[in-house]
This record gives C-alpha cells, sequence and structure tokens, in this order.
C-alpha cells in the first residue's frame, strides 16, 4: 500500500478515472495490429460526480471543473466490474448552497472569495445494489469535490449578465393591478435569447483555466446486510486545466488548453489478466496531462498518462498511456470522442493498442438530455 | 388571491424594501406602487442584481401616505446554466428602522432550468 503522504502527492494534479466506467456508452471500431488491440471509451474522461464513476453507473461527460448545483437526487444504473447489473439512488448537491443558498446574491458571490468557495463544495452521496436475486451485494460511496476556481464561472461573467440584461426585459406596466402573481414562463423568443448568450459564453470560456480536487470512500457489502459492511475502493483525484489566459498570445487563449490530472485509487478490484472472473486488489496512482487546441464544438488533443500499481502480493508495475483523440460536439451537451493511442510498459500485460470511441453525454446541463435519461432508466426523479 | 398585508408602524420613520435574489442569480426587478384601486401605476424603483448598486430603495418618508396602496413587483430570473435542478429564490423584505414589518419577508422560492417571471404584490397598511 502507498504511504498517506504519497496519497497526498497523488492529488496535486488532476486525474481522471480510466476507462469503462460510464454507463450506456457507444463503442465501435475496427482492429489495429499491435500486439493485442482494444476498444476502449472515456480513457482519460472527467466524470462529473465521482462517486457514481466509482460505483460503475456515472453518465460522463465533463472535461474541466465546474461550478455544481444545489441538490440532484436520481437513480442510476451499470454494470460493476464484474459485468452484473447494478441498481442504485444517488444524491448530489452543494451543501452550501442547500443550506444558505437562498441568501446569497450575485454580488455577494462575486465579490467574496469564500463565498465562491463554500458554493462549490458538492458532496455526492451513492449506493448501489445487484440487480438479480443472484447478486444481493450492496455498494456505497461519498464523494467530495471542491472546485478550487473556475475562471469560466459564468456567474462571475459581467459580460454574460449584460448579455441576460439585452436578452431579457421586463413585461411593460399593467394599467391596473394584476390579479395573478407567482412564477410564469418568459416568451420562446427570450429563452432563445438567454440561451445564445450561454451559448456564446461557452465558445468564449470553452478553455478557461480551472482546478477541482474530490475525495471518494466507498464501502461494501458482499450480502446487503450492515454488518458485512467493508471499506472498498477509494480514490483522491485533483484536475487542473489551464487555458492561457495570462499569456500575450491570442491564439492560445482562444484555442488552446492544457489539462494535468492527478489520482490516486486503494483496494481497487481489477480483473487478472487472462483469468476468467478472477481479481486482484491493487493500489494505483496515475498522473497525466492532456492538451487541447479547438474550440467548444471541436477539439483535437493530446493525452499521456503515467500509472504505477501495487497490487496486493505482487511487485509494482507501471505502465503508461498516449493517445490523440478528438471531440465533436454533436448537439448540446452530446459529444463523439474518437482517438488512437496505446498502452504500454507493463511488466504482466501485453502491449496494446487502443482505439477510442465513445458518445458522451453532459446530462446534467441538457434537460432534454436529463428527462430522456430518466424516462428509459427510471421513469422518476 | 388577495395581496399579502405588510403592517406599517404609523410612527417607525421612513418604509424600506429589500430585494433579495438568491443562489447567486441574475437577476432583474421593478417596483409599481398601486393606488387602493389597483390603478394608476407608479415605477418607483427598478435594478439588477448583478450591479454594484444596492437592491434597496426607501418606498416612503410617511408610512400614512401610502396607507392601503399596493407594491407590486415583477423580477426575471435566469439560471447561468440549463441545468434542470437549479434553485431561485426572491425575497422581498420590508422594514422600519432596521426591523423587518409584519407580513415581510415576502418570498418566493423553486426550482427551474430556464429564465422566469416572478411576480408578486403586498398591500401596505398601518399596524
Amino acid at each position: 500500500m502507498y504511504e498517506p503522504l504519497r496519497c497526498i502527492a497523488a492529488a496535486i494534479l488532476i486525474l481522471l478515472f480510466g476507462a469503462s466506467t460510464g454507463s450506456a456508452q457507444t463503442a465501435t471500431g475496427g482492429q489495429t495490429p499491435s500486439p493485442t488491440t482494444k476498444v476502449v471509451s472515456g480513457a482519460f474522461s472527467t466524470p462529473e460526480d465521482p462517486v457514481l464513476a466509482l460505483l460503475g453507473v456515472a453518465p460522463q461527460a465533463i472535461f474541466r471543473p465546474s461550478s455544481p448545483s444545489a441538490l440532484g437526487t436520481y437513480l442510476v444504473n451499470g454494470m460493476d466490474e464484474n459485468g452484473n447489473l447494478k441498481t442504485g439512488l444517488a444524491i448530489q448537491t452543494a451543501p452550501y448552497f442547500l443550506l444558505h443558498g437562498a441568501k446569497i446574491t450575485l454580488e455577494e458571490y462575486r465579490r467574496d472569495w469564500a463565498v465562491r468557495a463554500l458554493s462549490n463544495v458538492q458532496l455526492s452521496l451513492a449506493t448501489t445494489k445487484g440487480a438479480s436475486d443472484e447478486d444481493k451485494s450492496v455498494r456505497g460511496a461519498i464523494g467530495l469535490r471542491w472546485v478550487i476556481f473556475d475562471r469560466g464561472d459564468p456567474r462571475l461573467s459581467t459580460k454574460l449578465g449584460e448579455c441576460f440584461y439585452h436578452a431579457l426585459p421586463l413585461p411593460p406596466v399593467p394599467g391596473t393591478l394584476p390579479s395573478e402573481t407567482g412564477v410564469k414562463p418568459l416568451p420562446d423568443e427570450a429563452v432563445a435569447a438567454w440561451k445564445r448568450c450561454l451559448d456564446e459564453h461557452k465558445e468564449e470560456k470553452w478553455n478557461a483555466s480551472a482546478w477541482d480536487i474530490g475525495f471518494v470512500p466507498s464501502w461494501t457489502s458482499p450480502d446487503g446486510s450492515l454488518n458485512k459492511f467493508r471499506s472498498a475502493t477509494k480514490a483522491v483525484y485533483s484536475t487542473l486545466a489551464y487555458g492561457f489566459e495570462h499569456l500575450n498570445s491570442e491564439f492560445l487563449s482562444k484555442n488552446a488548453q492544457i489539462i494535468f490530472h492527478a489520482r490516486y485509487i486503494g483496494d481497487e478490484s481489477v480483473p487478472i489478466e487472462g483469468a476468467n472472473s478472477q481479481f486482484i486488489t491493487q493500489d494505483s496512482v496515475s498522473f497525466g496531462g492532456r492538451l487541447r487546441f479547438g474550440g467548444a464544438r471541436f477539439a483535437f488533443s493530446v493525452e499521456g498518462l503515467y500509472t504505477i500499481s501495487n497490487p496486493d502480493g505482487g511487485r509494482k508495475d507501471a505502465s503508461y498511456r498516449v493517445a490523440i483523440a478528438s471531440d465533436i460536439r454533436l448537439t448540446d451537451g452530446v459529444y463523439l470522442e474518437v482517438g488512437l493511442g496505446g498502452t504500454a510498459g507493463r511488466r504482466n500485460q501485453n502491449d496494446e493498442a487502443l482505439l477510442l470511441t465513445q458518445i458522451k453525454w453532459n446530462i446534467f446541463n441538457n434537460p432534454e438530455l436529463w428527462k430522456s435519461f430518466l424516462a428509459r432508466d427510471t421513469g422518476t426523479r | 388571491m388577495p395581496a399579502p398585508v405588510v403592517k406599517m408602524n404609523p410612527t417607525g420613520g421612513p418604509v424600506s424594501v429589500q430585494i433579495v435574489i438568491g443562489f447567486a442569480q441574475w437577476g432583474r426587478y421593478r417596483f409599481v406602487v398601486y393606488d387602493p384601486d389597483g390603478r394608476n401605476p407608479h415605477e418607483v424603483f427598478n435594478g439588477r442584481s448583478d450591479d454594484n448598486i444596492a437592491d434597496y430603495f426607501i418606498l416612503t418618508q410617511d408610512p400614512a401616505s401610502v396607507v392601503n396602496h399596493f407594491l407590486h413587483w415583477d423580477v426575471i430570473v435566469a439560471p447561468f446554466t440549463e441545468r434542470p435542478d437549479q434553485s431561485f429564490s426572491v425575497a422581498v423584505v420590508f422594514t422600519q428602522s432596521g426591523i423587518s414589518l409584519p407580513g415581510s419577508p415576502i418570498v418566493e422560492i423553486g426550482q427551474f432550468s430556464r429564465p422566469a417571471l416572478v411576480a408578486g404584490q403586498a398591500q401596505l397598511a398601518l399596524g
């Protein structure tokens, strides 16, 4: 096992969770000749909710840290490392926003760093259980994620506020006292104008600098009983994105972003190469980076990840993974990622060529996708 | 539904009104006074949540001059993303000498994913 200091050191930079944590992903592609070829998905993506990623039930999508919301509750499903179907409940909340949010004004949020810092602490809770009679196991995880800063935070953009002001005029003053009060929707044209403001902001800030850090412990019970819950996989991760805002280069500040990531995963159960349904527990530390060029709609990236694994009862092993990939925005919140790369350096496993393909969706930022996701998988929220 | 009544102290001094748009959401607003018959609108204050101007104004120096009048407000609130689970709140607080008046604050709170108009009103009375 790694010492705590090494774990802390590992958290200095961001780490994106590894492959095969997403749900309902699409993987396609052919074979390439190198020793072995593997089609993977989400090799270097950062999950929006690391708790769900750790439990293997995360719809993943996010490339960079972003601000959390006050409260979200949703049902989830996915596969565990054995391929068993899991269902569960997840809660995602920003506790300070939840408890104190009604008193936080935009002016205060912009002026007071402490208010921003507290507002951007996100707490996630999730449990999953086997979906079949044979699988009674239950897993639970708690995640703490803190967006330390985010230069793309829309609340901090005076330009976006000005755009809202022009897009959203007040209705005329009625000549007599209105008989109805309460909340009313705005006309479609006002909503469309508001959405254009958001799109312009995304286009401008797609590569803004940001930094987040997270910690996720999990527990598991093989038969679902409370007295048999044991500590299971835990993870510490951090992601730092830099958008070159400080350099005197318009090209870089508009078209490039570099993302550093680091993670520690402890007591992770991983399949043994060549052994059917056999697993080994290991700790691992990974460091990586991703250089992206493009914009909000299309980006080309070069990525690398270096991992040191320490299996129980085995020898330390190190490997690296490199890839080139492109993200294409298909529609709002939906991306196609295509890439090519390879993994090498592992002592006990063959080198692999990787074809990276997946559809990624930012379900939490897209109401229509959210609705369809719920309708398909859960039916309620 | 009749407008909620805010009771002013006839000797309590100027009546102030503050609007708090919570959850750090963007908002713009307008306050209009109507006479006791609900006619003759008169805009008394407007503003937005993202400037450095206080979201606060003095409604009247003399509470007796606005007895039975109505104060109506329209607030447009807009979220900064399209996430479906965002919260908003609009609170209108009436005070005299820093003390919240009976019937105040009047609060509208909810969740939204797109801009909305929040309308509210209060009838002013002497308590």
